[in-house]
């Protein structure tokens, strides 16, 4: 029973982890360690939760309002430590030989700038649905706000990047 | 990236921009092991916590129960006086629910046999 668990365990982590990891990362700012941490404490609740849980979808939308309640949750600790979220230090400094070229660091510093410049529920919202993909409703679900309301989040952070990085898009076109 | 701009190609373009740029480092397979390795000990780590924490608080309340046990009144012995009181109003209810027995009578037949033999043996 314990070994099918933990296997099932083993599974999910392998399943959820990059996605999880890279959520954090965006919606805390590019701060790696942090977002090292909120996935793990993420999947330490689901740990204790996993027995509950058999669909494969329902349980991907239940790991991903854990997920966001731990990134809320950081967030909430580091106002109180007046940790800033987003400075001017490049964001995940440690170097990895084994990935992929990365893009400009610059370029990236602006867009976390920017994005940390959203309020929070417009950065999850677009974070969620246009970075991530998932449908409103699955975003809806993870965020515990109402469709209508997600809709309203993505338009105004839209908006917002919109002429925050007007300059983006055309140079892609180049 | 989202289903939700196909109809707009600049947005479309400008959040896929920020979707390849805004993304943390890929995991080797040293890291993903790392990490594996770090969750597994801080789900130990709660179980300990866990354990420690119903410990603590079975201990507390033992303590609790001891504590509030010894603060509690104990019954004393009454005082003499009060004591010999509470003692005859016990046999006083208990005459009036029992009362003595009469002294037992032989009927007259075996009255006199009996008055015989204590004659017979000279008393």
């Amino acid at each position: 029973m314990a070994s099918d668990l933990e296997q099932r365990f083993d599974v999910f982590v392998n399943a959820h982890r990059d996605r999880a990891l890279r959520i954090a990362w965006r919606l805390l700012g590019g701060d790696a360690a942090a977002a090292e941490d909120v996935a793990q404490e993420a999947f330490v609740r689901a740990y204790r939760g996993l027995g509950r849980f058999r669909g494969e979808a329902q349980l991907a939308t239940w790991f991903q309002r854990i997920l966001v309640n731990e990134v809320r949750r950081h967030q909430r600790w580091s106002v109180l430590r007046r940790v800033r979220q987003t400075d001017d230090r490049e964001p995940d400094a440690v170097a990895d030989p084994t990935s992929e070229v990365r893009p400009d660091p610059a370029l990236r510093r602006r867009i976390g700038a920017a994005l940390a410049a959203l309020p929070h529920g417009q950065r999850e919202a677009f974070v969620l649905v246009h970075l991530e993909g998932l449908t409103l409703l699955e975003a809806a679900s993870a965020t515990g706000r109402a469709v209508g309301t997600m809709k309203s989040h993505l338009h105004r952070a839209l908006t917002t990047l919109r002429s925050r990085l007007a300059d983006l898009a055309p140079e892609e076109t180049r | 990236m989202s289903d939700h701009l196909r109809g707009d190609d600049h947005d479309a373009q400008l959040v896929r921009q920020i979707a390849e740029s805004y993304r943390p480092r890929e995991l080797s397979p040293a890291q993903r092991v790392a990490f594996r390795t770090r969750l597994d000990a801080r789900i130990r780590g709660r179980a300990r916590l866990r354990l420690w924490i119903a410990g603590a608080a079975t201990t507390a309340v033992a303590v609790l129960v001891v504590l509030v046990r010894g603060t509690l009144p104990v019954s004393e012995p009454a005082e003499p006086g009060v004591q010999e009181a509470a003692i005859d109003a016990e046999e006083a209810l208990l005459a009036f629910a029992s009362p003595a027995p009469e002294p037992e009578t032989l009927p007259a037949d075996y009255q006199a046999i009996d008055d015989l033999l204590l004659e017979g043996e000279g008393v």
